[in-house]
C-alpha cells in the first residue's frame, strides 16, 4: 500500500492547508458560510481517506472535528478563537502524525491518548454528538451481523431493537428470572440463549448462578422494548439496528451481497417522487438488477427485468419465481479512452533534464562559429536557416523544461496567515495580513530559498514593526496593523517585498546602537546616511529590538536573510520611514539552475555578472570619477558610490586605452552599491551556472563557469566575495 | 408439583419455577439418559433451562407454550 | 454481456480525495475494471457524457457539485440515465442511505469500503460473473 499511503501523506498535507486557511477565514468572520464548508468538507475527506489506513486515532480527531463543525454549520455551536485555538491544536496534530506516518510507518505511541485530550477539547463539555452515538451503536451489537440464514429469515428486515443482557449471575438469589424478562417483550423475532462460557459438567455446576446470556432482535422500537428490562438497567444493552433484507433464494443465496443488492432496486422502486424521477430510478434499478442476475449466472432478457421492475412488490415476485434463462445480448462496449493523470515527477529527474537541455544549448552554441565558417553559398544559406530554426526550438525546450520547475509563491505564502495569527495573538496586536501575488510563480529551489527568510521577516514585523494597540491608537493610527506581503515577477527575477505600517526604523537609533555594539567608529556612523544606516540591520551580529523577543531576536537576524538571499543570487533592500512603516524587498532569480547574467569584457576576457545584482550599467565620463590615492568614487544617482575596477580585481594590467569614459556597472550588494568599471559590456544571457571544479575550485571571486549561446565561455563573477 | 420425576423421564408441567433447579440437579446427574417432556410446561424459570443445556437430556415432546416453543434453543429430538 | 471487451467494464469514480480514488482504482484495476476519476460532480459528469461509465462510484461531499446533485442530474440525462450507480460515504446512518436511493443510487457503501466489498459490488453492477476464468 506504499504508493497509495504516499498519496495519502500529499493529500492530507494539501487538506490540512486547505482547512488551516479556512480556519482562519473563519475566525474572522464567522458568519463565512463558505468557509465552514470549506472546512467541514476537508475533515470530512481526511476523515474518509485516514479510515482506508490502520491509524484510528487520527480518524477519530478528524472525526471529532468534523462533527464540532458540523455544530458550527447548523447555528448549534458559536466560533469563538478559543475554538478556533483547538480546531488549529487538531490540525496541528494530524500534521505531526502524518510526518510521524512518513517517517515511521506508524503513529506514536501516545497517539491514542492525544487524539481523545484534542477530542475532549473539541467538544468543550457538551453532550455527545448523534454521529458519535449512532456509530457507537452500529458497533454495539456486532452478533447481529453475523446472524444465521434461519434467523434472518425468523428476523424479518429494516429496522430492528437489539437487545444484550447478560444478567448478573447471582440474580437468581435476588429473584430474578431472566428468560421470564422476554415474556414481555414486544414481537419478539430472535432469542438467543447462550452460555458465557463453556458450561461446566453438570456435577460441578452451581444450580443457582447465572451462566446465560440474552440476545434478542425485536420489531418494536427501542421505547416499547425498554420498559421489560426496567430492573435491571445496568446489564442489559438495548439499541437500534438496521438490518439489510432477506431475499427469495431462488434469485441469490440468502444474506450474499448480490441477494441484498437485488432487493435494494425493488424498494428503490418504491421511493417516493415525482413521474420522472421515478421513471430513472425504475431504469437504473431495472439495468442494475438485470447485471446483477447476469453476474450470478441468471442472465435474464432485459424486457422481462424491466416489465418486472414496476414495483418492490412485483420485483420480488420476478426474483422469487426465478428468472428465464434465456441470456441477455451483448452490447459491445466502446474502446476506452487512458484516463487522464497528474504526473509527480521525481527532482532528480527534472535535474537531469535540466542538465541536458543546458548541454544542448551550449552544443548549439557552437554551431554558430561553423555556420560562419562556411561561408556565403547556397549550403551556407540553408545551414544559417536550420541554425535559427534550431535555435528558437532549443530556446522553447529550455523555456519549456524551466517552466516544469516552476511553481507558484502561494506555496510559501501559506504558512503566514497561520503565522501571523498565531503570533499576534501571542503578542496581544491585532494585525491584518495582505498577501498579494500568491499566483507569481518561481523554481522550486527558489521558494526553498526563499520560505525562511520570508518567515522571519514576517515575524520580524509583528514583533519589533507593528505596534501594541495602545500605542498606534496614542499615534493616531488605526489599532490594527497591516502587514503586506506582496509578489511579483521582475526583469527575469521574482521580487516579494513584506511592508509594514509600524513603528519604522530610526536612523539615529542605528547610528548609536551600531558604534555601541563596537561595529562603527562613531565618525564612520554619523557619516552613513540615513539609509546606509537602516541597512545596517543588515550587518552580521546587529539586532535593533532593546530586549531580544522569543519571537524573532533570537539566533537568525536580518543577516541570515540576507545571506541565505544573497547565496541564491539575490538581493535585499530596505527602506524606512520612522513612524510610519518598513519595507523589505528581496529580489531573486526566477531559478537557480539557469542565471542570467549581464556579460562583460575586461582585458579581452568575458565574464559574467548576475543580473539580479545589478542595478543600473551606463557610461560615466572620466571627469566624474574622483580619485583619491586609489580610492574612486563617483556620484551616481545622487549617491557617492565606489569605484572599483575589475581589471585591477582580477589582477590584470590596467588599460592603456585613452578613454573618455568609462563602462560602468552598478552592483546592488547588501551592505551598498559600487561601480565596477569594465573595458564593455556586452548582452544579458540566460546561462546555465556550473560550480567551479579541479584546479578553478580553489579560486574565490568566482560563482562558477557558463557557456554562452555562441559557445564562448565566461566566467561568472561572485562580486562579493572578489571586493 | 411442576415437575414429575418418573425413572428416565421428567414431566414438567405448568409453571417450573427456581425451586424445581435442585431437584432437577439431582435428578439430570443421577439419570444415565435423561429424557424431558415440556409439553405441559407453561413457563421455565433460568436455573431450569441452564440446566437442561448443560445437560442435553433428550426432548420428548417440546413446550406447546408458543414463548418457549420459540425460545428454547433445544432440538426436540425423539428418541 | 456487456463490457467483456478489451480493457473489462468502466467504472467513473467520483471522489475528491485522492486517495479513495487511488484505492479505488488500484482495488477495481486489479480486478480487470477500467477505472476513470472525477473530482467533484461536474467532472464527473463531464466524464461520464464523454464516455459513458458501465457504473459510477461516488462519494457524498463533494465540492462544486456533490454526490447527490449528481446523481440527480445523471439520472435526467437520456443516455445516462439508467447507469447503476454507487454511492459511497462515510456515514452509516439508515437517512443517508435512504438520501442516496433517492438521489439515485442502486447501492450505498459505507466508507472504507473493504476492497473485496467493493469488488463483488462493482461485479454484480456490471454483470460480470464472480470469476471471469470461470465464467460460461
Amino acid at each position: 500500500m506504499s504508493e497509495l499511503f504516499d498519496q495519502f501523506v500529499v493529500e492530507v498535507q494539501e487538506l490540512l492547508e486547505t482547512a488551516g486557511a479556512a480556519l482562519l477565514a473563519l475566525e474572522r468572520d464567522p458568519a463565512d458560510r463558505a468557509s465552514v464548508d470549506e472546512l467541514f468538507r476537508a475533515f470530512h475527506t481526511l476523515k474518509g481517506a485516514s479510515a482506508l489506513f490502520d491509524m484510528a486515532p487520527f480518524t477519530l480527531l478528524v472525526h471529532a472535528g468534523e462533527d464540532t463543525l458540523s455544530l458550527l454549520r447548523d447555528g448549534r455551536r458559536a466560533m469563538t478563537p478559543e475554538l478556533a485555538d483547538r480546531l488549529f491544536r487538531a490540525l496541528d496534530q494530524c500534521a505531526r502524525w502524518v510526518a510521524a506516518l512518513e517517517e515511521a510507518g506508524a503513529l506514536p505511541a501516545d497517539a491514542a491518548a492525544a487524539a481523545e485530550t484534542l477530542v475532549r477539547g473539541m467538544a468543550g463539555g457538551e453532550t455527545t454528538t448523534d454521529a458519535a452515538a449512532s456509530a457507537g451503536e452500529a458497533d454495539a451489537f456486532p452478533w447481529v451481523a453475523a446472524l444465521t440464514d434461519t434467523e434472518r429469515a425468523a428476523v424479518g428486515e429494516g429496522a430492528l431493537t437489539a437487545i444484550d443482557y447478560t444478567p448478573d449471575p447471582e440474580c437468581f438469589f435476588t429473584g430474578d428470572d431472566p428468560l421470564a424478562l422476554f415474556r414481555r417483550v414486544p414481537d419478539l423475532r430472535l432469542l438467543r440463549v447462550e452460555p458465557t462460557e463453556p458450561l461446566p459438567p453438570l456435577a460441578e455446576m452451581d444450580p443457582y448462578r447465572c451462566l446465560l446470556r440474552f440476545r434478542a432482535l425485536s420489531g418494536a422500537g427501542v421505547e416499547a422494548v425498554t420498559p421489560a428490562f426496567r430492573s435491571v438497567p445496568d446489564q442489559v444493552r438495548i439499541g437500534s439496528v438496521a438490518l439489510a433484507p432477506m431475499l427469495a433464494p431462488s434469485a441469490a443465496p440468502p444474506g450474499s451481497l448480490a441477494a441484498a443488492m437485488l432487493d435494494e432496486q425493488a424498494r428503490i422502486l418504491d421511493l417516493p417522487g415525482n413521474a420522472a424521477e421515478r421513471d430513472s430510478r425504475r431504469a437504473a434499478a431495472a439495468r442494475a438488477v438485470a447485471a446483477i442476475l447476469t453476474a450470478l449466472g441468471r442472465a435474464t432478457e432485459r424486457a422481462a427485468v424491466e416489465a418486472a421492475c414496476t414495483d418492490a412488490h412485483t420485483l420480488r415476485r420476478f426474483l422469487a419465481d426465478g428468472p428465464a434463462e434465456k441470456p441477455a445480448v451483448a452490447e459491445p462496449r466502446p474502446a476506452t479512452a487512458a484516463p487522464r493523470r497528474v504526473l509527480r515527477v521525481e527532482p532528480e529527474r527534472m535535474d537531469a533534464l535540466m542538465a541536458l537541455v543546458g548541454e544542448l544549448s551550449v552544443v548549439k552554441g557552437q554551431l554558430g562559429p561553423l555556420v560562419r565558417r562556411a561561408g556565403d553559398g547556397e549550403m551556407a544559406r540553408d545551414l544559417k536557416s536550420f541554425e535559427a530554426r534550431l535555435d528558437g526550438l532549443v530556446g522553447d525546450l529550455r523555456h519549456a523544461a524551466l517552466r516544469l520547475r516552476l511553481l507558484p509563491l502561494a506555496r510559501v505564502f501559506d504558512p503566514l496567515p497561520r503565522l501571523v495569527r498565531d503570533t499576534a495573538r501571542r503578542l496581544d496586536k491585532t494585525v491584518e495580513l495582505v498577501l498579494e501575488g500568491a499566483e507569481t510563480e518561481a523554481d522550486k529551489d527558489i521558494l526553498d530559498v526563499l520560505g525562511e527568510p520570508l518567515l522571519h521577516l514576517v515575524r520580524n514585523a509583528l514583533d519589533h514593526g507593528i505596534e501594541a494597540p495602545e500605542r498606534r491608537a496614542a499615534t493616531g493610527k488605526p489599532p490594527a496593523g497591516t502587514l503586506r506581503v506582496r509578489a511579483f515577477q521582475d526583469k527575469g527575477g521574482v521580487v516579494v517585498e513584506v511592508s509594514d505600517d509600524g513603528a519604522g526604523i530610526d536612523p539615529a537609533a542605528m547610528r548609536r546602537a551600531a558604534v555601541a555594539k563596537g561595529l562603527l567608529e562613531p565618525d564612520a556612523a554619523a557619516a552613513l546616511s540615513d539609509d546606509d544606516a537602516v541597512r545596517l540591520v543588515f550587518a552580521p551580529g546587529f539586532s535593533t529590538a532593546d530586549s531580544v523577543s522569543d519571537l524573532s531576536g533570537r539566533g537568525v537576524g536580518m543577516d541570515a536573510v540576507r545571506a541565505a538571499v544573497e547565496r541564491a543570487g539575490g538581493r535585499v533592500e530596505i527602506a524606512s520611514t520612522p513612524g510610519s512603516g518598513t519595507r523589505v524587498r528581496l529580489s531573486l532569480p526566477l531559478t537557480l539552475s539557469i542565471t542570467r547574467v549581464v556579460v562583460v569584457e575586461a582585458a579581452g576576457s568575458l565574464y559574467g555578472i548576475p543580473v539580479a545584482l545589478v542595478g543600473g550599467v551606463q557610461r560615466v565620463p572620466r571627469a566624474e570619477i574622483r580619485g583619491v590615492k586609489r580610492a574612486e568614487s563617483v556620484v551616481l544617482r545622487d549617491r557617492v558610490v565606489p569605484l572599483v575596477r575589475l581589471r585591477r580585481l582580477l589582477g590584470q594590467p590596467g588599460d592603456e586605452r585613452v578613454r573618455e569614459a568609462d563602462c560602468v556597472v552598478l552592483a546592488e550588494l547588501g551592505d551598498g552599491p559600487v561601480a565596477v568599471a569594465v573595458d564593455d559590456v556586452g548582452e544579458r544571457a540566460d546561462v546555465v551556472l556550473r560550480p567551479m571544479t579541479g584546479v578553478l575550485r580553489s579560486l574565490s571571486g568566482y560563482a562558477g563557469t557558463a557557456v554562452l549561446g555562441d559557445g564562448r565561455l565566461i566566467l561568472v563573477l561572485d562580486l562579493r566575495e572578489l571586493l | 408439583m411442576p415437575i414429575r420425576y418418573d425413572a428416565d423421564l421428567a414431566r414438567f408441567e405448568a409453571a417450573c419455577t427456581v425451586e424445581d433447579a435442585l431437584p432437577l440437579a439431582e435428578w439430570l446427574e443421577a439419570t444415565a439418559a435423561p429424557r424431558v417432556d415440556l409439553s405441559a410446561c407453561t413457563d421455565l424459570h433460568t436455573a431450569l433451562l441452564q440446566l437442561l443445556m448443560a445437560a442435553r437430556p433428550v426432548v420428548t415432546a417440546g413446550p406447546e407454550d408458543a414463548f418457549l416453543g420459540r425460545v428454547i434453543p433445544l432440538p426436540p429430538t425423539g428418541p | 454481456m456487456s463490457g467483456t471487451n478489451a480493457g473489462g467494464p468502466r467504472i467513473l469514480v467520483v471522489d475528491d480525495a485522492v486517495t479513495v480514488r487511488a484505492f479505488s482504482r488500484r482495488v477495481l484495476e486489479a480486478d480487470g475494471f477500467v477505472v476513470d476519476e472525477a473530482v467533484n460532480g461536474i467532472e464527473g459528469l463531464e466524464r461520464a457524457m464523454a464516455t459513458p461509465p458501465d457504473l459510477v462510484i461516488v462519494d457524498v461531499n463533494m465540492r462544486k457539485m456533490d454526490g447527490y446533485t449528481m446523481l440527480r442530474v445523471l439520472r435526467r440525462d437520456p443516455g445516462l440515465r439508467d447507469v447503476p450507480a454507487i454511492m459511497i460515504s462515510t456515514e452509516s446512518k439508515d437517512s443517508d442511505r435512504e438520501q442516496a436511493l433517492l438521489a439515485g443510487a442502486n447501492w450505498y457503501i459505507v466508507k472504507p469500503p473493504r476492497p473485496e466489498m467493493l469488488v463483488e459490488a462493482a461485479r454484480l453492477l456490471t454483470g460480470r460473473p464472480p470469476d471471469r476464468e470461470d465464467a460460461p
